[in-house]
């Protein structure tokens, strides 16, 4: 399987309405991609990991990969619409929007740059983003600090021309793949919760830095613990001024910008293709109980795309995205969990000894388009399913923000 | 905060002019009293809302106006009946305009215009869906081609007891055979049957010896497609109104944790209320969110399937967890509650239970996964943003 690198001879225009600009996605997907292409979750191995690399560079080259960013970092200065339609386009095609460790690195820190960094950051660091030069991943949660991110105890002092950094960050998405990472830790002792934090721009490649993978549920590396022994970066690698961590990093969680509401209904809408092939398979399509827990996941994803589609219209318009984005991810989360569930009951006790190819790539949260129907990737999703309803802010932290920020309930014992 | 919070989120996506008719609706429905006087009113049952049945026909128009223009009706588009059955379900009111509202439905369907007594709200017309093999009809070839003669009868009929006439679906020469019927004089005796929903009781109709008009029949096919059609409709008219009751009773869950203290706390202070709270909150977005997106979606029945599971269901697990968050008071005809339950329990039964529509979701699913060959990448058409 190999991909079309080369630029296009056709750049995409750099200003476009959604529909026109949907028209050249498109028909970049139809240049680059094979046409017996079934989704980037059919491809295992080594030929998925070169897909994945030349699919990234085909991104770069053709100036699709941080739409939104001003052309001078090369972005393409597009709206957030256009960044929904990528998203949109590339769910149904079955490709991904970039690398893993591109959430950390386009949409939290280079954003965030974009934002509140100086112009020297903003030359220094974005353009490096894109080429793949600069690699991130987020430092944030502790072991002490997970919900409660205001308790983080990662500390750094300022020792001449430089930050030095000593502490543990926990939790670090591809922090193996890496080589920055950027920290929120305290930098005035004297302050607490959080006052007195600061956003600092790490590079990994140093002896004070140490990380170390962990297995997930499924056995594969994802999360890291990344340990901070005297770890340095200059005085100037921080984001906004000292002791503004706290908005830096809230204004970084913040950038979400609506696709998951677009894509996720495509890809779980797929996930309840695959599940009504399987029940077929298994003989089941007659079975009263799997009947009505299949229709029971479909309705689901009528009402995710519902909320999406609704939520979508009114986010596009300007209005912020605020506490209904916890209940979207409050609602797939648990259908997730419920889906995967299901496929394991039609599948019964072969889930115990599973065979065929397994989930291929982040599937992060959902299932790749072209994921095969063996009972490796469902046992897998079923697994992976479990993480859900933890990370980016777990369920009960998404209940609380419901009750107090959308309720308008009143705050109460943590 | 709290109010206007949840009331943002209430009239989100709705366009002036139905706004417009929100408002109207709203402003009537609020002239009805007090809590204890809803209670009174839909536990008394169809005889005490005749006056409001009247008053939204009649005065308010709001039964003729999603009858075409050459029907004697204004017109308007589904959605607005929509929206009007909506803020009906939000003060459990509506218990007589929600199933005539389907039988004229039903009549429209058909090509057939509703008489203006019906639409005027001064006589009531009621859908009676025999299924398959309850009712039949007696061959009586002297009748003509117009008339039928019917036996047998049809259990379940809501406001069976109280209809003037009634549209029967029942088995015909040819397939299904619409016909409307004046209901029976002496039913009231040998029908009565206590009903859980108060506001709209369900009564077996015999039909026995009765001539009806037949409006359609299936030589080629109408009937069967304009009783498809209905039910499609009367899912969506459910699903709307069950929206409206499930907000409502978010909010009464809502305002009571705010004020009720325990511990010297409100209530709704502690997680678990204030969980509890979240979750009725996501069912109730997703509820909404599924009516709304989909009000233009009546041609296709997989989907006003899911509609009306979903947010009646979603009302049935909102009033519940009312009735939980309200504790004992929940439990009593001191609040409306428990109005609220059984009027969504109701509405789990009607035009098809929850069951039957999940049975048939599947059938659809599987029927169409059985067809597809190859990839089962979709290639589908985005035009919104």
């Amino acid at each position: 399987m190999s991909v079309t690198t080369e630029p296009s001879p056709h750049a995409v225009s750099t200003v476009a309405d959604g529909e026109h600009f949907r028209g050249e996605v498109r028909e970049f997907i139809r240049r680059s991609l094979p046409d017996s292409w079934h989704g980037v979750g059919s491809l295992a191995g080594p030929e998925h990991r070169e897909f994945l690399a030349g699919w990234r560079r085909s991104l770069h080259s053709n100036g699709l990969l941080a739409v939104t960013w001003p052309v001078e970092y090369g972005g393409r200065g597009l709206s957030v619409r256009e960044q929904v339609v990528l998203a949109e386009e590339f769910a149904l095609a079955g490709v991904p929007v970039g690398s893993e460790n591109d959430n950390a690195g386009i949409q939290m820190i280079g954003t965030t740059l974009l934002a509140l960094g100086t112009p020297e950051q903003r030359a220094h660091y974005l353009p490096k983003i894109l080429t793949g030069e600069h690699v991130w991943c987020q430092g944030f949660s502790e072991p002490g600090a997970g919900s409660d991110l205001a308790g983080v105890s990662t500390r750094a002092r300022l020792d001449g021309a430089e930050w030095v950094i000593d502490g543990q960050k926990t939790w670090t998405s591809y922090g193996h793949l890496a080589t920055h990472v950027f920290v929120l830790c305290r930098t005035q002792p004297a302050e607490s919760r959080h006052r007195g934090l600061s956003l600092l721009l790490v590079p990994i490649d140093q002896p004070g830095v140490q990380v170390r993978p962990m297995a997930t549920l499924t056995g594969e590396t994802e999360f890291n613990d990344v340990f901070f022994d005297e770890a340095r970066c200059p005085a100037d690698a921080i984001v906004g001024s000292d002791g503004q961590g706290w908005s830096a990093a809230m204004l970084l969680l913040g950038f979400e910008r609506g696709e998951a509401a677009a894509t996720l209904p495509i890809k779980f809408g797929r996930d309840v293709e695959r599940l009504a092939r399987l029940v077929l398979d298994r003989g089941l399509d007659e079975d009263s109980s799997i009947r009505q827990r299949l229709a029971k996941a479909a309705e689901g994803v009528t009402q995710m795309e519902s909320m999406g589609r609704q939520a979508l219209e009114r986010w596009l318009a300007g209005d912020a995205i605020g506490a209904e984005s916890s209940i979207h991810k409050l609602f797939w989360s648990e259908w997730l969990q419920e889906t995967t569930a299901l496929a394991l009951d039609v599948l019964e006790e072969d889930s115990l000894a599973p065979t065929g190819l397994a989930l291929q790539g982040m599937a992060f949260p959902a299932a790749e388009a072209g994921t095969p129907n063996s009972t490796a990737a469902w046992v897998d999703y079923y697994l992976r399913a479990r993480a859900a309803t933890i990370y980016a802010g777990s369920s009960e932290i998404q209940r609380t923000v419901i009750g107090e920020r959308l309720l308008g309930l009143p705050r109460g014992p943590r | 905060m709290t109010a206007a919070a949840l009331a943002r989120l209430v009239d989100n996506g709705l366009d002036q002019d139905e706004m417009d008719v929100v408002d109207v609706v709203r402003d009537m429905l609020a002239t009805t009293g007090p809590p204890h006087e809803l209670v009174a009113r839909f536990t008394a049952g169809p005889s005490s809302d005749r006056a409001a049945h009247r008053r939204l026909c009649g005065d308010m128009e709001l039964l003729a106006m999603g009858v075409p223009e050459q029907m004697g009706g204004h017109g308007a588009p589904l959605r607005l009946s929509l929206m009007v059955l909506r803020e009906l379900g939000r003060s459990a009111a509506g218990g007589t305009f929600l199933p005539v509202w389907v039988a004229v439905q039903a009549l429209v369907e058909a090509g057939v215009s509703p008489p203006e007594e019906v639409l005027a709200g001064d006589r009531l017309l009621v859908l009676a869906d025999a299924g398959v093999g309850d009712v039949s009809v007696v061959p009586r070839p002297d009748l003509g081609a117009d008339k039928v003669e019917l036996t047998g009868a049809v259990r379940h009929v809501v406001l069976g007891a109280h209809t003037d006439d009634l549209v029967v679906a029942v088995p015909g020469p040819h397939g299904v055979l619409l016909a409307l019927v004046p209901a029976p004089a002496d039913r009231d005796e040998q029908s009565f049957t206590e009903s859980v929903d108060q506001s709209r009781p369900v009564h077996t109709v015999d039909l026995a010896g009765v001539v009806a008009t037949v409006i359609a029949d299936d030589s080629e096919g109408i009937a069967s497609r304009v009783r498809a059609s209905t039910h499609r409709r009367y899912s969506m008219a459910l699903a709307a109104e069950q929206v409206g009751a499930a907000e409502a009773a978010l909010q009464m869950m809502v305002e009571h944790a705010g004020v009720r203290h325990q511990f010297g706390q409100p209530i709704g202070s502690f997680q678990a209320i204030k969980h509890l709270c979240a979750d009725a909150a996501v069912k109730v977005e997703a509820a909404r969110s599924t009516l709304l997106a989909n009000t233009d979606a009546v041609e296709d029945a997989s989907v006003t399937a899911t509609m009306k599971n979903v947010c009646v269901e979603a009302a049935v697990s909102l009033t519940q967890a009312l009735v939980q968050v309200l504790g004992g008071t929940g439990y009593t005809w001191e609040h409306p509650a428990h109005c609220y339950l059984k009027r969504a329990l109701g509405a789990r039964f009607l035009g098809g239970s929850t069951r039957h529509h999940r049975d048939a979701i599947a059938e659809a699913l599987l029927t169409r996964t059985r067809s597809a060959t190859g990839a089962l990448v979709q290639d589908k058409e985005f035009r919104t943003w």
